[in-house]
């Protein structure tokens, strides 16, 4: 079921009053059955896929929760009754035994994401080394198969929750249902967030009462979620996709624009589905982690990536970079290079190495290609870069003296940081790689000076629409300055009145409306230009 | 407690150690700088902090990393 | 004041602010001559005096002008034709019209695809063109699928917009008549059809069922004239060299509406096939696109069509005039592909 769709509408409007129907007690209940039938109208033959993570991922936690209590309860029994050798033993006996129980069912559930997302990447690359080497393709490519509906965000959600259970960080869930919603809650299916298992699980099964407040607030930004997602993203994206097809016969800068534009859109796409999806639940007085904070007033590109994305970071963060970087070895190793090469060298590589993984993981998250595995590797160069740079630039600051404070530097940090995550960003978006480095090649290049609009912005028809998608794009920048200081819609009971809000969302539908009516392809068409 | 502080000076000289009680909800501590801290504290105290120790709550003041450091000095025992 | 019946009195207050948002675009809509056939005023105003009616889509729109009907024939015309207008709903305004006016003869246009009326809309234009509200919502009840209505809504609602746009600007065609339109017909000045007719020959196939219900009221159209006494003569106006290369099937069609003619007894002239077609409307001067004439050939082509049918009901064998099918007309093309020939 498409979110941008009246039926989605319809089964929100559903859910929440059923939702608050029944008993508290059966709410959660409510919200499962909703996602099963969320998940059964993407595909019927997916849900198997959820189930075999739910139930793989139950008897697992199960298992190493039962091994944990045994463990304990064997060895508060022992202690003192027999050798202190003969106890690490039996703990490590144990801890064998759960971590095969983790590997095996990490194996199973990473499997099935990754035959899913990259087996024909894999395929593909293998056939291409065996073509270089002058052999015939030896594996049949006919392995595109049909991603299951956000098997890449459940599969990182409920595995998190059972390394969770394993480093005793949580305790299982004994009810296999509430185990199952956890996996399948349907709002997070499309983009995500990516949820902490604690966190998630305390918004879930708690009971839920209807508030006003709740209830007019989700709703706001469900319709400020639409409004950026269908009036300044699907829109902008006509605009853009235009300058990907087209950048070699555009002047470098109708390019850049064309790339500036892109990151609006993707903002506006990306973190109006996330409005949408945490305006809903809001409705249901369930708490949703934030996946953006305003990330294009950065000052840094590893500061952008805490505030870009934000879930997913932080499980890339918890379960790889820090398990990593905190790894023996790389600890050894840390040490041995500070023995050699002195305390900065020391602490800073052990953390490079880990990034080095995070970043190419990361890559790979996002694309089974290429461009996606060097877009990943570029933003890994540039933290990693700044990271052992960052004496350097202290110094420089302190030479220069730059305020760290002062408003022009934040300012120039801003826009600095904003260029290059566009550049980056953009990198993998125009088509493969080497389109990626040409539409790079061309910014740099082209030097042709536009001598009308026109030239400059070749695929807007109309200076109108233009300009309505500009001063749309100037209400996102407004409010997110309100925001730094206050949740807006705070700012907008305090400082509007009932009535004017009701006009103000209102007119936002017609104008959502309006734009989707615009841009969507109907049957007899008035996408295109009217006789 | 001495060369806790130490090590927390070390890494960042700009925070009131005796006060701060949010150094990591708060953001003030970056991933970076944790990680240096946890090998640093796992040096410097001969400890190995077990991944059931990584939670938010332990380091978020220099009291509550002292009391974490305690208690796993205590169960190596 | 509970919660709930807070929230229940904001969400009704919202839906009806939101309503309110749609009464002046709707209203702006409904005031409109600019936007395409809101002629129903027009109609209105000529009601009782019309003997001589078109009706057709797209194609008869843009071909047939009653200004040349009126000169030639003395007659009072109107052209009933819009976008995309499905057999049904032909028979729906036609039967309206018929009913108020003393109408003679009826030019029905026929081409490719009107018998296919399952998924294409052109309701919702037709949905404009009635007088009064009641008749609009019995035409959209009759007409207009459920699964439609979102399209429909959101087809108006546009529609809406850039008539209130017209309103704001001073344009709409109350205040300055639109010059391009008259008695339901419309006119564009612009043309230039060019094409790589060897490139294009055949990639466009024409597979779709012919739909039960369109044979059923073409049937009923007939019948209705016949019952009145009105002549109903099929066309096709002439489509540009490069829709015909481009399209397959053709005679497929042509066959059927052969046949019905003759089932029934009437005058079908498919004027695609005139043997001078290609010299008489060149595709680079006569067509605003692929398949619709541009304005000054339309002129002409109604008085050709005029005289044509004079001669054919006078009794005249034209019959050399004309190819017998699709397939003849492109065996002598310079793009038919000489393996083919040489396959038969």
């Amino acid at each position: 079921m498409n979110l941008i769709s009246v039926q989605f509408l319809l089964f929100c409007a559903i859910v929440v009053i059923v939702f608050y129907a029944v008993p508290k007690r059966f709410q959660w209940i409510v919200l499962l059955a909703a996602s099963l039938y969320f998940y059964w109208t993407s595909g019927n033959r997916n849900i198997l896929f959820v189930l075999i993570t739910s139930i793989s991922t139950y008897f697992a936690a199960c298992g190493i929760q039962k091994s944990l209590e045994y463990q304990k309860a064997w060895v508060k029994e022992h202690k003192g009754k027999i050798e202190k050798s003969q106890i690490k033993a039996f703990k490590e006996k144990c801890k064998k035994q759960q971590k095969t129980i983790l590997v095996l069912t990490l194996v199973l559930n990473f499997g099935l994401l990754c035959v899913f997302k990259y087996l024909h990447f894999a395929v593909e690359q293998i056939n291409q080394l065996i073509t270089s080497f002058g052999g015939a393709t030896a594996i049949p490519d006919a392995w595109s198969l049909i991603v299951p509906l956000g098997i890449s965000f459940y599969t990182f959600q409920t595995m998190g929750y059972l390394v969770d259970v394993y480093l005793k960080k949580t305790s299982a869930e004994t009810n296999y249902f509430k185990v199952l919603l956890f996996v399948s809650f349907f709002p997070q299916m499309t983009q995500g967030p990516i949820s902490n298992f604690k966190f998630l699980t305390t918004e879930l099964f708690k009971e839920h009462t209807f508030t006003y407040r709740q209830y007019s607030w989700g709703v706001q930004r469900m319709i400020w979620g639409f409004f950026k997602k269908i009036v300044i993203a699907d829109w902008m994206s006509v605009f853009v996709n235009d300058v990907f097809q087209n950048y070699p016969s555009y002047t470098g800068i109708t390019t850049l624009i064309g790339a500036f534009m892109y990151s609006v859109q993707i903002y506006a796409d990306f973190s109006g589905y996330m409005d949408i999806v945490c305006g809903f639940c809001e409705i249901l007085g369930i708490r949703l982690t934030e996946n953006f904070n305003r990330p294009y007033f950065s000052k840094s590109i590893a500061e952008y990536w805490r505030r870009w994305h934000i879930s997913l970071g932080a499980w890339f963060k918890t379960y790889i970079y820090y398990p990593i970087a905190l790894s023996k070895w790389n600890q050894k190793l840390g040490k041995r290079l500070r023995k050699v090469f002195g305390k900065k060298v020391g602490q800073t590589m052990p953390a490079s190495i880990a990034l080095v993984v995070v970043w190419l993981v990361t890559g790979l998250w996002h694309g089974a290609s290429w461009a996606y595995i060097a877009w990943g590797g570029v933003n890994g160069i540039f933290i990693i870069f700044s990271l052992w740079m960052e004496p350097v630039y202290d110094s420089w600051k302190r030479k220069l003296h730059i305020k760290e404070n002062s408003f022009y530097w934040r300012a120039f940090m801003t826009i600095r940081t904003f260029v290059l995550v566009t550049f980056i960003k953009v990198l993998p978006e125009v088509g493969s790689l080497q389109d990626g480095f040409g539409l790079w090649k061309q910014i740099f290049t082209n030097h042709v000076i536009p001598h009308d609009l026109h030239q400059l912005l070749p695929f807007a028809h109309s200076k109108f629409k233009l300009l309505a998608l500009a001063v749309s794009v100037l209400l996102i920048f407004i409010t997110s300055m309100i925001q730094r200081k206050q949740p807006i819609r705070q700012w907008l009971e305090d400082h509007t009145h009932y009535v004017t809000r009701l006009i103000l969302f209102a007119f936002a539908i017609i104008i959502i409306i309006h734009v989707e009516s615009l841009i969507s392809d109907v049957a007899g068409g008035f996408l295109y230009e009217q006789f | 407690m001495e060369e806790l502080l130490e090590i927390l000076e070390d890494i960042n000289a700009d925070v009131d150690y005796e006060t701060e009680t949010n150094l990591i909800d708060g953001k003030v501590y970056d991933s970076f700088s944790i990680v240096t801290l946890i090998t640093e504290i796992s040096d410097c105290f001969d400890i190995e902090i077990g991944p059931e120790y990584l939670v938010n709550e332990n380091f978020n003041s220099a009291q509550a990393m002292w009391e974490m450091i305690q208690r796993i000095q205590e169960e190596d025992e | 004041m509970s919660n709930f019946k807070k929230a229940i009195l904001t969400t009704v207050l919202f839906i009806l602010v939101l309503a309110a948002f749609h009464i002046p675009i709707f209203a702006c809509l409904l005031e409109n001559e600019n936007f395409h056939y809101q002629d129903y005023r027009e109609r209105e105003a000529l009601s009782g005096t019309l003997d001589y009616v078109v009706v057709g889509s797209s194609h008869a729109m843009w071909a047939i002008n009653p200004k040349i009907l009126d000169e030639k024939l003395g007659v009072n015309s109107y052209n009933l034709s819009n976008e995309w207008l499905n057999v049904k709903s032909r028979y729906t305004l036609l039967e309206y019209e018929i009913r108020r006016n003393p109408i003679k003869t009826v030019i029905y246009e026929v081409s490719y695809d009107t018998l296919r009326t399952g998924d294409i809309m052109g309701d919702e234009y037709a949905l404009t063109r009635w007088s009064t509200i009641p008749e609009r919502i019995r035409f959209f009840i009759h007409h207009i699928k459920p699964k439609d209505y979102l399209n429909v809504y959101q087809f108006l609602f546009t529609q809406g917009v850039e008539c209130a746009g017209y309103v704001l600007d001073g344009t709409n065609s109350k205040t300055i008549p639109n010059p391009d339109m008259y008695k339901g017909y419309f006119r564009r000045l612009d043309y230039d059809v060019t094409a790589d007719y060897a490139a294009i020959y055949n990639t466009d196939p024409l597979e779709f069922e012919v739909v039960d219900a369109s044979m059923e009221y073409m049937q009923k159209t007939v019948d209705l004239c016949k019952e009145n006494g009105i002549e109903i003569i099929l066309v096709n106006v002439p489509n540009s060299r490069a829709m015909i290369c481009r399209r397959t099937n053709l005679d497929l069609y042509r066959e059927i509406y052969q046949e019905f003619a003759d089932e029934n007894d009437l005058i079908f002239v498919d004027f695609n096939l005139l043997k001078t077609k290609d010299e008489v409307f060149p595709d680079k001067y006569a067509y605003f696109n692929e398949e619709h004439l541009a304005g000054r050939y339309a002129n002409f082509y109604t008085a050709f069509m005029v005289d044509t049918i004079a001669r054919i009901e006078s009794g005249e064998d034209l019959s050399d005039e004309f190819f017998d099918s699709y397939e003849a007309y492109e065996m002598i093309q310079d793009y038919y592909p000489q393996e083919k020939e040489k396959a038969q």
